[in-house]
């Protein structure tokens, strides 16, 4: 499995785990902790996949999303959504936004993995018919 | 009968104001069919009969449309009904100009799918839910590395130390908030005799060094939006004080520098060290703080109501577990603001004394 897959998340640290889970897959991860500064990479270069925490200074992931969605290039880009909030209207709205897929934390290494072999083996490669 | 119904309707009519565009339209409807159905039922009306027949129709109505105003001012779907989209964002969000960063909004694409999906301030009031939250992504942390070393085990093979050393930082990360105190490493004995055990090592760190590696990593992510600078007085300046939580005491502050920092500001790290005493002084070109916000700033859970009222992202509680973290590191913080004119926070901890003297 391959495909670049691009975390966004206010805490570093954060960042580095779930790239040290996914290289397990062979993914190439990028990340940032600053959203404006991801949005430009991710519009500049789309990923096979975007990982958003959502309470982050500046653009929220939600709003990242949004923006994200609104664009030809990113349209139909997988986005899941890694996140301390765990509430139902939470889900609903990282949906609304155009989520993918929602993950609460503390979540484990191998439901990240699974979740996001899910999303990356549903995306069409881009220039595919 | 009609005139006494006047002031009522013109109540009326302003509540529709309000509940139409809260979305409240049936209640709405429901109101006006029971007034026409006073109207219309009323008998040739005594000014004291009319008084009694508002008096028992008007008054449960009012009620249910305060209760009904008041549970949609609170309720969660209120933030998917907004239609104030882009005005209210930018207002909630500090008036920051962020739609200078955005791209361009395609032509016909008027209707955002969630409009405002923020929840409001109310939501980040609960202190209980703000700790748990706040320790949701150390200890997601904790839990992937956890779960990769032990991934690892299962196949018979050793732990990569990558994963090994992310494992022991964000342990050693979560010991330092929960004020605990450094473990003795491994490799070290527990007691080098019955009669006198030795005392573990004091923590050491270079604040240089820290600040630097910090202050670039924070440069990299936030650099495209604020100057970050960092100047030292000397090349090192040894403090005694742990790496971790030092780690911990400057990110809070920096991340509450870059957030509040307008874009274009600046955020200007200093180190030097005068008397025995290092002195951290970190300051920002945003809005300040009034001597109010100053005095209740280190209060756990407590967010100023104007930066809660802008919509910015916070709990409340990065600077409380700093002052907490610095006391237990032999250090203090103090503030220093002039509303409009930016927030300088001073950081003091006595310098090592192998090295200092």
């Amino acid at each position: 499995m391959s495909g670049r897959i691009f975390v966004v998340d206010d805490d570093p640290a954060m960042v580095e785990a779930v790239a040290a889970v996914l290289s397990l897959d062979g993914f190439d991860v990028d990340g940032a902790s600053d959203s404006t500064a991801a949005l430009r990479a991710v519009l500049r270069d789309p990923p096979a996949l975007l990982v958003l925490d959502v309470n982050m200074p500046g653009l929220t992931g939600w709003e990242l999303c949004e923006i994200v969605r609104r664009q030809p290039l990113t349209r139909d880009l997988p986005i899941l959504f890694l996140t301390g909030r765990a509430e139902v209207r939470d889900r609903i709205t990282a949906m609304q936004v155009g989520g993918t897929d929602h993950l609460t934390k503390p979540f484990r290494a191998e439901e990240l993995r699974a979740r996001v072999r899910a999303l990356t083996a549903a995306t069409p490669v881009r220039g595919e018919a | 009968m009609a005139s006494d119904l006047f002031p009522l309707l013109v109540v009326f009519v302003a509540a529709e104001t309000v509940i139409s565009r809260e979305g409240g339209r049936f209640l709405l409807l429901g109101t006006y069919a029971g007034l026409a159905l006073l109207v219309v039922l009323s008998p040739a009306p005594t000014e004291a009969a009319t008084r009694s027949q508002v008096l028992r129709f008007v008054w449960p109505a009012a009620a249910a449309l305060g209760v009904e105003l008041a549970s949609r001012s609170k309720s969660p779907a209120r933030a998917f009904e907004s239609r104030d989209v882009r005005g209210d964002r930018v207002e909630r969000n500090g008036g920051r100009d962020r739609d200078a960063l955005l791209p361009p909004t395609p032509s016909g694409v008027g209707a955002r799918p969630g409009a405002d999906v923020r929840p409001g301030p109310e939501a980040l009031r609960d202190p209980r839910a703000e700790v748990l939250h706040d320790l949701k992504s150390p200890l997601t942390v904790l839990r992937v590395y956890s779960d990769l070393v032990a991934e690892a085990a299962r196949r018979g093979e050793l732990p990569s130390e990558a994963h090994l050393a992310g494992l022991a930082r964000e342990m050693a990360l979560m010991e330092s908030l929960a004020g605990m105190p450094p473990r003795t490493p491994a490799s070290a004995p527990l007691a080098s005799s019955p009669a006198a055990p030795s005392a573990p090592p004091a923590p050491r760190s270079d604040l240089v060094r820290v600040l630097a590696t910090l202050v670039e990593s924070y440069r990299l992510a936030h650099g495209g939006r604020v100057r970050l600078e960092f100047v030292a007085e000397g090349a090192e300046i040894p403090v005694a004080a742990d790496p971790v939580a030092l780690q911990r005491v400057f990110r809070n502050v920096l991340d509450n520098a870059v957030k509040y920092t307008p874009a274009g500001g600046q955020v200007r790290v200093r180190a030097s060290v005068v008397a025995q005493h290092a002195f951290v002084v970190i300051s920002d070109t945003g809005a300040g703080m009034t001597p109010d916000e100053q005095k209740h700033a280190f209060t756990f859970a407590w967010r100023s109501p104007s930066a809660a009222a802008a919509g910015v992202p916070g709990r409340g509680i990065g600077l409380g577990v700093t002052k907490d973290l610095l006391e237990q590191n032999g250090g203090k913080i103090s503030l220093l603001s002039e509303p409009g004119h930016g927030l300088e926070v001073t950081i003091m901890f006595p310098v090592a004394k192998e090295a200092g003297a």
